[in-house]
């Protein structure tokens, strides 16, 4: 019994060359034998080559030194040609072989990080096609044994290549390689529920279906291919609904949730989520998005903990698709509030993870540095909560009314400072306070909570002290931060300081003051984090004080901190000339085009100078005085001509970002960044005559706020109309002269076009804009003399925080994590709290409550649906 | 005194309540399915099937497979072990490196076991000791172990090292290679009832602080203790 192999198991470097040489030559007996149908001879050689390969197998397996040794002996060339070989072979002799061969791709393939394979491809001279190829093998133990090597080789090439940084992000396949449909199909058929006619095991579809998610994460699977992967998986899950946790039909269940919400994060994810929702021609896979929220709602609640993880994940992902309804969180967030409040982090580890769950427990294993498995779970929970929370303003309230020690449990969690929190590992720490994060965020979407929960749990102070710590504090000049979770701290606060009157804003400036640090934060290379620290900024200057204002831009007296300066603001808006930056080559402008970030950043530097701009004279006198009247009206004039340059406007579709980095629906990336100008231009143009005159001096400001009278989006034609009444103020000493400068200009002509104006708030300014020009100046519409400036604050006041419902559910989505394909990995995340952008801009999705002021005012939102 | 003013439960009484618990006689056979089946007893398991008209949740080749394994180890075979485990998922021992140090340890004594010096030597420098520069924890365990070819075959088993050739290390190793095999298979590595076990003598402890009741003290006849009433 004793020695069953042979002394093989001597191992010296000597010993795995004379492997694959035998390996070599019991090969080529079998080619000949096989080509010559000398069918004792294709028994004979075929047996020998069995044990070779078993011999070559037990070599590899446990030792990574020996996988390096059979590969420099050219073993990966040989298992290549042998696996075309092998199907080769009559039945059932080609089975062993077969079983054998594909186990060492495995071996060899699981060990990248030692080993370092080759960008895989589908060329003919690499092992990914022939172990594909007996996916389609009628022996079933083939077929296992092809899916965990194709999973193998996959997964070495995408995920744990040691020179790929994490950070980076998995590659993607080059774009010329697709799936061949044969091998699709094969696959995807595997995903069908069993049946009479396809009696595929529990124990397959699990790893077809974690096949198919490394291929959604490695962006090879065709949108049909994804979608019709997609329904099978979801009547997988539907199937394994009762399933007892860790029963055969859990971990089926997980695996097909894992491969669902790889879809849809893949680049399919639009069509996959259509399918899901809708189905070809209104069919849905499982009777409509209801359906599949049951579904969902039922694994957060039932199934395993690896299970619960990925259906928090399919959850965060699901809506950002707007079919989902509101059912969405009614019925998922009770099993959400439930899972989080029973995974506290304070459970010493030790207690979380180990239970009879063995599939978590087989991943910890598989995945040594992995975080632990209640950890993840607790993460994906949160992740989830916040797209949950983030739905609408019940759920938000629901979130905070159902658990009421939720938001404790949330601050506990971002603060960081609990003991098991510190002791795990930094990256799973940091989900873990990533996701709580996001859920504080998604909860400040919510004035109320604003109000009452959260400023009494004193949250921003919280997020403060994060932010201070993080930037600031002991990790010195924010190196080594966590960008992700600054970035939803920041995020987070975007929404506390437009809460916060005026004591409130003065208050966020109390130590820790953030000030600071969102001001270095305006300079990160992260264009994300530029994005929401200027976005933060422009929301503290929003409403605020001219105290306030001052410490933004020209930082506090006494204070080391300098603020933003008038310099870097005018960088982030673009620079004195945005033509000169861009070189004319916006309309060029590609998706992946760096600029598309800075396009944002942009269009929120303008409005942090529109809103330092509201107020008093002396706020217009301050922007007058730090920029220079001479430099302010060039920046007006080269930012004007820049957004209205080739005059059709709209045709500069492209797309920016929203604060999660998710690309807006296409929407015009001027248009935003053109009515914060020219809202800017009406508060120069409610000042003084010193104000009007600089204004009027310029010719090419007067001539392109015409051109916004033929603008598509009624919010500029207003704009436009605001700058005419501004300046023909009745009142006002200079108006005469300046009616007649307008009318020289033929502003009346341009005005009276548009008095029919769909739109009927166009139309009403437009007709106040004309009266001015009628008779001696305008007398109607708005209202306000020297002493009326405190009228326009009660008329902010009374317009406070009206909510618009915007088209459908927000953009919600939980922005997945770094790295492809783990829960482990999953860093970032985080429903958009956002202040989006402009109102009055075209808004792909999501409402917004419109923190509106009378035109003039300065603008900030939260984003609320 | 405290434990005076300690609520008393008779023993009547609390056999009254225990009575009133409905316990499900199939969820009774499950457990002890389960524990026939994690602790590889296979002909048990079908007879017990049979029986109680149960049936396995898991395949019960899968059981045999286990048990072979299991049973080359602890007769010595250890090369026919890996062979086995290989044939079943070669994962399990990429997967584990300290389970497959614990694997070439054993054969490792076995050589030692039947005289074979040279071999055992050869062996030790192959395999274990590249093994042991990557892991710097096993380190020790190997060291340990070569300790065994410093002492007289005769009084080996005397030595400080010997219980490394005691029958208990093989079963130790056994018991690491079968529970790795069940997390493959996706099974519990270890069967319910004992936990359940550790989960009555915590609760009565628990309950203990506060009530004064009839414990079950002597697990393998969990009869009461006297009846508290009449102490």
């Amino acid at each position: 019994m004793k020695e069953t192999t042979p002394a093989s198991m001597s191992s010296t470097q000597d010993g795995t060359a004379a492997l694959v040489g035998a390996l070599a030559v019991a090969k080529d007996q079998t080619s000949r034998a096989l080509d010559v149908s000398d069918a004792a001879g294709v028994a004979a050689s075929a047996s020998q080559l069995g044990q070779v390969l078993r011999q070559v197998r037990n070599a590899a397996v446990g030792s990574a030194r020996r996988k390096d040794a059979l590969v420099k002996a050219g073993l990966e060339t040989l298992l290549t040609s042998t696996l075309h070989l092998l199907p080769r072979l009559p039945n059932p002799t080609s089975t062993d072989p077969c079983v054998t061969a594909l186990s060492v791709v495995s071996s060899l393939a699981g060990h990248a990080s030692t080993y370092p394979f080759p960008d895989w491809t589908l060329d003919e001279s690499t092992l990914l096609p022939p172990v594909f190829a007996l996916l389609g093998h009628e022996d079933t133990r083939v077929v296992d044994a092809a899916l965990r090597a194709a999973k193998a080789l996959l997964t070495c090439s995408t995920n744990d290549r040691p020179t790929n940084d994490a950070a980076a992000g998995p590659p993607a396949a080059p774009a010329h390689i697709a799936l061949p449909p044969a091998i699709a199909s094969v696959l995807v058929n595997l995903l069908a529920t069993p049946s009479a006619l396809s009696p595929v095991p529990t124990r397959l579809t699990a790893l077809a279906a974690r096949l198919v998610a490394d291929l959604a994460r490695a962006s090879i699977l065709d949108s049909h291919t994804a979608a019709h992967a997609a329904s099978l998986l979801a009547a997988c899950v539907k199937g394994s609904l009762g399933a007892k946790v860790g029963s055969p039909g859990d971990r089926e269940a997980a695996a097909a949730l894992e491969a669902l919400a790889a879809l849809l994060e893949g680049h399919h994810a639009r069509d996959v989520a259509e399918e899901l929702l809708r189905g070809k021609g209104g069919k849905a896979a499982l009777g409509g998005p209801d359906e599949i929220v049951d579904m969902v709602a039922g694994k957060v609640r039932e199934g395993g903990k690896e299970t619960k993880v990925w259906a928090c994940e399919v959850f965060t992902l699901l809506p950002s698709y707007s079919t989902v309804s509101d059912h969405l969180s009614r019925r998922v967030l009770p099993a959400l509030l439930k899972l989080t409040s029973e995974n506290p982090p304070s459970i010493p580890p030790l207690q979380l993870g180990v239970g009879p769950d063995m599939e978590s427990s087989r991943r910890v294993v598989s995945a040594p540095r992995g975080p632990h498995p209640g950890v993840t779970l607790l993460a994906s929970a949160l992740a989830a909560l916040a797209a949950a929370s983030s739905l609408s303003e019940p759920s938000r309230c629901a979130t905070v009314a159902s658990v009421p020690h939720i938001l404790p449990l949330l601050i506990y969690i971002v603060a960081g400072k609990d003991k098991h929190l510190r002791d795990l590992d930094p990256r799973s720490a940091a989900s873990v306070r990533v996701a709580a994060c996001a859920t504080v965020r998604s909860l400040s979407r919510s004035p109320k909570l604003l109000r009452t929960s959260l400023a009494d749990a004193n949250v921003a102070a919280v997020l403060s002290a994060v932010v201070d710590e993080e930037v600031g504090g002991k990790r010195g000049s924010g190196t080594g931060m966590h960008e992700d979770l600054v970035r939803e701290a920041v995020a987070g606060m975007c929404n506390m300081v437009l809460e916060g009157k005026e004591p409130g804003k003065k208050a966020f400036l109390n130590p820790p003051n953030p000030l600071p640090h969102l001001v270095s934060l305006t300079r990160h290379a992260n264009p994300h984090l530029r994005l929401n620290a200027i976005w933060c900024l422009k929301n503290l200057l929003f409403g605020a004080d001219a105290e306030v204002k001052r410490s933004v831009v020209s930082g506090t007296a006494g204070s080391p901190h300098s603020g933003l300066g008038w310099d870097a603001l005018v960088g982030l808006c673009g620079g004195m000339d945005p033509d000169a930056d861009d070189n004319g080559a916006l309309g060029e402008v590609s998706m992946e085009d760096w600029r598309e970030p800075e396009l944002a950043v942009r269009e929120q530097a303008m409005n942090a100078m529109r809103n330092i701009t509201v107020g008093r004279e002396e706020d217009i006198d301050y922007l007058f005085s730090g920029l220079g009247e001479a430099r302010l009206i060039k920046f007006l004039e080269n930012h004007l001509r820049w957004c209205t340059r080739e005059c059709t406007f709209g045709d500069v579709a492209s797309s920016k970002m929203d604060m999660d980095g998710d690309e807006e629906s296409r929407s015009d990336v001027r248009d935003g960044i053109a009515l914060q100008v020219l809202y800017l231009v009406v508060n120069v143009a409610i000042g003084t005559e010193r104000h009007k005159g600089a204004l009027m001096s310029s010719n090419t400001i007067l001539e392109a706020v015409k051109r916004f009278w033929s603008h598509p989006s009624p919010s500029h034609r207003t704009a436009a109309c605001w700058v005419s009444i501004n300046l023909t103020w009745v009142d006002d000493a200079g108006t005469p002269e300046r009616l007649s400068v307008l009318r020289d200009i033929s502003y009346p002509q341009h005005i009276e076009r548009i008095l029919d104006d769909a739109d009927v708030e166009v139309r009403d300014k437009a007709q106040s804009a004309l009266n001015a020009f009628g008779g001696e100046g305008n007398t109607t519409g708005r209202r306000w003399s020297q002493g009326g400036w405190g009228e326009r604050e009660r008329e902010r006041e009374s317009q406070g925080l009206s909510t618009q419902e915007g088209g459908g559910v927000g953009r919600t989505q939980a922005t997945l994590g770094a790295r492809y394909g783990s829960v482990w990995g999953r860093t970032g995340s985080g429903a958009s709290a956002q202040p989006q952008p402009v109102v009055f801009g075209t808004l792909g999705d999501g409402g917004t409550v419109e923190s509106g002021q009378a035109p003039g005012g300065g603008s900030a939102q939260t984003e609320q649906s | 005194m405290a434990a005076a003013q300690k609520k008393s439960i008779s023993k009547d009484e609390w056999e009254r309540k225990l009575a009133a618990v409905k316990i499900n006689k199939q969820d009774l056979n499950k457990l002890v399915m389960n524990y026939l089946i994690i602790e590889g007893y296979k002909d048990a398991a079908e007879k017990f099937g049979q029986e109680a008209n149960l049936q396995p949740a898991v395949e019960l080749a899968s059981i045999e497979d286990r048990m072979t394994i299991r049973n080359a180890v602890q007769r010595g075979s250890i090369d026919e072990a890996i062979e086995r485990v290989n044939d079943l998922d070669p994962e399990i021992l990429d997967l584990n490196p300290k389970l497959f140090f614990h694997l070439q340890q054993q054969k490792l004594i076995e050589l030692i076991r039947s005289g074979n010096v040279t071999e055992a030597i050869e062996f030790a420098q192959d395999e274990l000791a590249p093994r042991g520069e990557d892991n710097p924890e096993f380190l020790a365990e190997l060291e340990r172990t070569m300790a065994l070819l410093a002492f007289d075959p005769a009084t080996l088993s005397k030595s400080p090292v010997g219980d490394l050739l005691d029958h208990v290390q093989r079963q130790r190793t056994a018991s690491e290679l079968n529970a790795a095999v069940l997390v493959s298979q996706c099974q519990d590595k270890d069967p319910k009832l004992p936990a359940l076990m550790r989960m009555l003598v915590w609760a009565q402890g628990q309950l203990e602080e506060k009530v004064q009741f009839p414990k079950i003290r002597n697990l393998a006849t969990a009869e009461f203790d006297d009846d508290p009433m009449q102490t």
